[in-house]
């Protein structure tokens, strides 16, 4: 009956399609295909689609999971991440009585992590010794046009990169800028001020050590910088400040740049 | 283990097979999951044992990848596989699984949020109150994407019918 398929809307087609159709209007729909060749076909194609789709990704749901996407592996790392920062505070407090010595506390990796580490604190430490100085070209992208930045420097690092917000702290970002590291890879460097003109550089680096590391500190020439590495990553906070307040600062930055969840 | 972490484990897969769909990159699509899954423990105080735990992980990881969407500004980059020349040189045999290329690279040319609905009613077989639910749209508009989703990708697949004529 004609006056029938009229009545049938479009969602109703589709829901027969997908199973989801009421019962009571299932004989409509049925009626309407069979009464109408075009529209039998339209309906065909669509449930075709939903086969194909199953057959190109089904599979996919019966692929063993990956380690780094089993809950509980997940769950563990998170907890590790939690205890991290008052766990890197008392090692970074520890390594400060040790003046300035560095603590090879980490089990695993052991020496060449506290190369690692040692090496992106020299580079953020030449970087910081070149511009901190600096008073009319201290950073590459001044502040008022932080949003570019962060965009700049997250595009050409290929990773998130955030602007650690430290006012709290009494230190207003003045800028930042790209630099050369080992290996040809790019870094970033933000330069912070304080109202004393003291200025604290944040130094991200690309650098796959494959681990995580407590804070070190280091200190040079008087100026002093906690670092740290992520996997694939190593950051240094450098300035010509006293260690506590650049504990503080540091505590800042990792928080900022810590995976956001 | 508890409960949480095995309703994770036991959801785990059906993420993984949407977001790979989704994606048309299985490492993306991994990422994806790896985000929604540590999101999901971050809040498992918002967790509802009784309630329907694979439409709360679908809009978590839906919402995560709406977000990553907007922050790149862009659709997130894909695997194109619309390779014509290498559908000729295939042989005969394989014509049904030509077909189902061909699908998945007519999928690549529909707006996301078409694929999207698709995609979770094919894969999950979800109804589509929970499409609704999980991607935050009225049923309303669910189904005005299904609809004009599934028309595109025929039309797109009858287009592309010459083309495979030529296989066999």
């Amino acid at each position: 009956m004609n006056n029938e398929r009229f009545e049938i809307d479009d969602a109703e087609l589709h829901a027969w399609i997908d199973g989801q159709l009421a019962p009571d209007r299932a004989g409509a729909v049925e009626a309407a295909v069979a009464s109408d060749p075009g529209l039998a076909a339209r309906l065909k194609a669509y449930a075709d689609q939903n086969r194909e789709l199953r057959a190109l990704f089904g599979a996919v749901a019966d692929e063993p999971l990956p380690e780094r996407l089993r809950a509980a592996a997940i769950a563990s790392r998170q907890a590790r991440k939690r205890w991290l920062i008052p766990v890197a505070a008392s090692i970074a407090w520890l390594a400060v009585g040790l003046a300035g010595g560095w603590l090879a506390n980490d089990g695993l990796g052991g020496r060449a992590l506290v190369e690692a580490s040692r090496h992106v604190a020299e580079e953020a430490m030449s970087a910081h010794r070149v511009y901190a100085v600096e008073v009319v070209h201290p950073v590459e992208v001044f502040a008022a046009q932080e949003a570019h930045l962060v965009k700049w420097l997250s595009k050409r690092l290929g990773h998130d990169i955030r602007t650690p917000d430290l006012a709290a702290l009494g230190f207003k970002l003045v800028g930042g800028r790209l630099l050369p590291a080992e290996g040809g890879e790019p870094a970033a460097q933000f330069m912070y001020e304080d109202q004393a003109g003291r200025r604290v550089t944040v130094y991200v680096s690309l650098y796959n050590s494959g681990q995580e590391t407590a804070f070190r500190y280091q200190e040079v020439q008087g100026a002093g910088a906690f670092v740290w590495l992520e996997p694939e990553m190593g950051y240094a906070i450098a300035g010509d400040i006293p260690r506590d307040p650049l504990l503080a600062i540091s505590k800042v930055v990792y928080e900022t740049f810590e995976p956001v969840h | 283990m508890d409960r949480f972490l095995q309703e994770l484990d036991r959801w785990s897969p059906n993420l993984r097979r949407y977001a790979r769909a989704l994606t048309r990159n299985a490492e993306q699509a991994d990422d994806l999951v790896q985000d929604c899954l540590e999101r999901a423990l971050t809040r498992r105080h918002l967790w509802n044992e009784g309630g329907n735990t694979r439409a709360w992980l679908f809009t978590i990881m839906h919402n995560i990848h709406a977000n990553d969407t907007r922050k790149r500004g862009s659709r997130p980059a894909s695997v194109p596989i619309d390779d014509r020349d290498g559908h000729y040189a295939r042989p005969a045999a394989q014509h049904s699984r030509i077909a189902g290329l061909e699908l998945a690279a007519a999928m690549e040319r529909l707006p996301e949020e078409q694929r999207q609905v698709i995609l979770l009613v094919a894969l999950e077989g979800m109804t589509y109150g929970e499409v609704a639910e999980t991607v935050g749209v009225a049923q309303g508009t669910v189904m005005s994407r299904l609809s004009r989703g599934r028309e595109r990708l025929r039309q797109l697949m009858e287009e592309g019918a010459p083309a495979l004529k030529v296989v066999k």
